[in-house]
């Protein structure tokens, strides 16, 4: 399996071209993808074309480094004309007039697009399993779910679909998955990427992020798509201090620094026993290494995950009042008013854990409910917020699980609020507009991988991508079958 | 657990623009008080009274005014790519009749 820079390398040296490994890719999932379902849209013309170009720049030199290396985009990521369905029969032939930045910065570098990946339906869940194009399978083990909502992104990176992708991250929709599919996913820091061109969910949570074989390789993608943009006006790369770098390289200041970890208790409190092993032997290494380690507590993060959810629903309830029949989307038959037709369209259009989300989301925002629910999720959030700053005051870094469970195999029951506390040591930062990343760290007893989380202050992805790194060198499983051809 | 009320149920669906029927009335009633209920700590959730600063909660910084940009006449969608995703357009978006 090869990495980007390996890949990048041979395509500068012409040992290979853009559209020989182009091809490969191709070929790749159109073996293996009847099997996992990951790739739900290919957009196979765009990729030759483009591949063509980026040969081209190739042989003039001086191509950018991400050049001729062959991208999946989640399903809820524009490119201009291509399907974009966030997996929704509300969106069913939807093409977007326009590209997403984030996408169009890997554009400008040379990347080439293969397609777009599955996903939850509109990103509201953790299993991927509510798509309309039915759910991925996890690479590592076909009969275990890829996690969600970027379970597609996941699985492709991890079945070699791709050397990397773009997912979306709202309460952990990267990074678990990522760390159910033994992959490396970054959700960076609320305002660092552009929003422009992501299908809104939950506008002061959602945050595209990246998954790669390697923390290094996510650094790369993430230095690629980062900074200000005009179209979205909470994008402030500004915060990044001169000298800083967030291209997986190391400045020499940080590369023979002390860390310092904390671990929060309630972020780690009634999770499964094979991931507080795996947070123990992480601990174990960190402080091997002559790390400084201690346990925290941020008292207000018990709250959290209800507030998250509070919030995040009453947000797609506004977000997804656009979906109307009338612009875009479905558009219900023979329907006698406007009134009619939204509401037609609409239940047509929508699965049941959208309108569900849309429900709980207009419930705390309707008169006589706001104070207790919405405004007081809304206290809890800054409350939060406030705890994590008070912690980087002391400490550079937090270790997390990603997940409170291992993965768990199709078919397994389980409840609406069961399923929302998968997002229980992702979401809080999320709610914090934190740069969080997943690394591989161990097995659980059925073999599936189990990933680990350091969370950093705002803006400080190079600290993260450090002590990512750190954790990558100590812990990551030495498994044939993840990070490609798995299955 | 939080009732909800069959009024309170046609209310919120009526505001969302859904509907539904006696059958999904209840499973979506018995989802939606289950997740209030796992939601509900945070009604009583103790907070700061206010930030570092002294301010209230949700009383954020007043807006810095030096971010905004010029308000320029910038090119955007043509008539035929907005209206391309749209169903049954004849050169503008349909609706039904209003008035």
């Amino acid at each position: 399996m090869n990495t980007l820079f390996e890949l990048s390398e041979k395509l500068k040296k012409r040992e290979i071209s853009s559209l020989e490994l182009t091809k490969a890719y191709i070929g790749r999932i159109d073996e293996k993808n009847p099997l996992l379902n990951a790739v739900v849209h290919k957009t196979y013309d765009k990729a030759l074309a483009l591949a063509e170009r980026a040969d081209k720049r190739l042989a003039e030199g001086n191509a950018p480094l991400l050049c001729g290396i062959p991208v999946l985009l989640k399903d809820n990521i524009c490119s201009e004309g291509d399907l974009t369905t966030c997996c929704s029969k509300m969106l069913s032939g939807y093409r977007p007039p326009y590209d997403a930045t984030a996408w169009k910065r890997l554009e400008e570098q040379g990347m080439v697009l293969l397609g777009k990946t599955n996903m939850d339906e509109f990103a509201f869940g953790s299993t991927s399993e509510t798509s309309c194009y039915g759910a991925p399978k996890n690479p590592v083990d076909p009969s275990f779910i890829t996690g969600g909502s970027s379970g597609g992104s996941a699985a492709a990176v991890s079945a070699g679909f791709a050397p990397v992708a773009l997912g979306s991250d709202t309460g952990g929709s990267v990074r678990q998955p990522a760390s159910f599919c033994g992959v490396v996913g970054l959700k960076p820091t609320y305002g660092a990427v552009s929003r422009y061109g992501l299908i809104a969910y939950a506008s002061s949570f959602d945050q595209i992020g990246v998954f790669a074989g390697s923390v290094k390789e996510a650094g790369v993608l993430f230095g690629a798509i980062r900074g200000t943009d005009s179209h979205d006006m909470t994008t402030c790369a500004g915060f990044y201090s001169a000298g800083k770098r967030q291209d997986g390289e190391l400045s020499a200041a940080s590369a023979g620094r002390r860390l310092k970890l904390a671990i929060v208790r309630e972020l780690s409190d009634g999770i499964d026993e094979d991931v507080k092993n795996t947070l123990e032997r992480a601990r174990a290494y960190f402080s091997g290494t002559g790390a400084e380690i201690a346990e925290v507590s941020i008292p207000s993060l018990v709250s959290a995950l209800p507030a998250y959810y509070i919030i995040a629903c009453a947000e797609a309830s506004s977000n997804l009042g656009r979906y109307d029949g009338v612009r875009y989307g479905h558009r219900a038959e023979g329907a006698a008013s406007f009134e009619e037709l939204a509401v037609k369209s609409r239940n047509e259009g929508f699965g049941d854990e959208v309108k569900r989300r849309i429900m709980l989301g207009t419930y705390v925002l309707s008169g006589g409910y706001y104070d207790a629910w919405y405004r007081k999720a809304c206290e809890v959030r800054e409350t939060v917020a406030r705890g994590f700053l008070k912690t980087f005051e002391k400490y550079d870094v937090i270790l997390a699980p990603t997940s409170p469970f291992i993965v768990p195999r199709f078919g397994e029951k389980r409840g609406a609020a069961d399923l929302y506390r998968a997002d229980m040591c992702t979401a809080p930062a999320n709610l914090s507009g934190l740069p969080a990343i997943s690394v591989p760290s161990g097995t659980d007893r059925n073999g599936m991988p189990i990933g680990l989380q350091i969370i950093g202050n705002r803006f400080d992805e190079e600290t993260v991508l450090f002590a990512a790194e750190k954790l990558e060198q100590g812990l990551k499983p030495q498994h044939d079958t993840w990070g490609g051809y798995a299955c | 657990m939080a009732k909800i009320s069959k009024e309170d149920f046609d209310k919120i669906a009526s505001l969302s623009k859904l509907s539904f029927s006696e059958e999904e009335r209840e499973r979506f009633t018995a989802d939606l008080e289950q997740l209030t209920d796992f939601a509900k700590s945070v009604n009583t959730a103790l907070c700061d009274e206010t930030d570092a600063e002294g301010r209230e909660p949700g009383k954020a910084e007043e807006l810095t005014l030096e971010g905004l940009r010029e308000d320029v006449t910038a090119s955007s969608l043509s008539n035929s790519a907005a209206l391309q995703n749209a169903n049954g357009t004849d050169g503008y978006f349909k609706v039904n009749r209003v008035i």
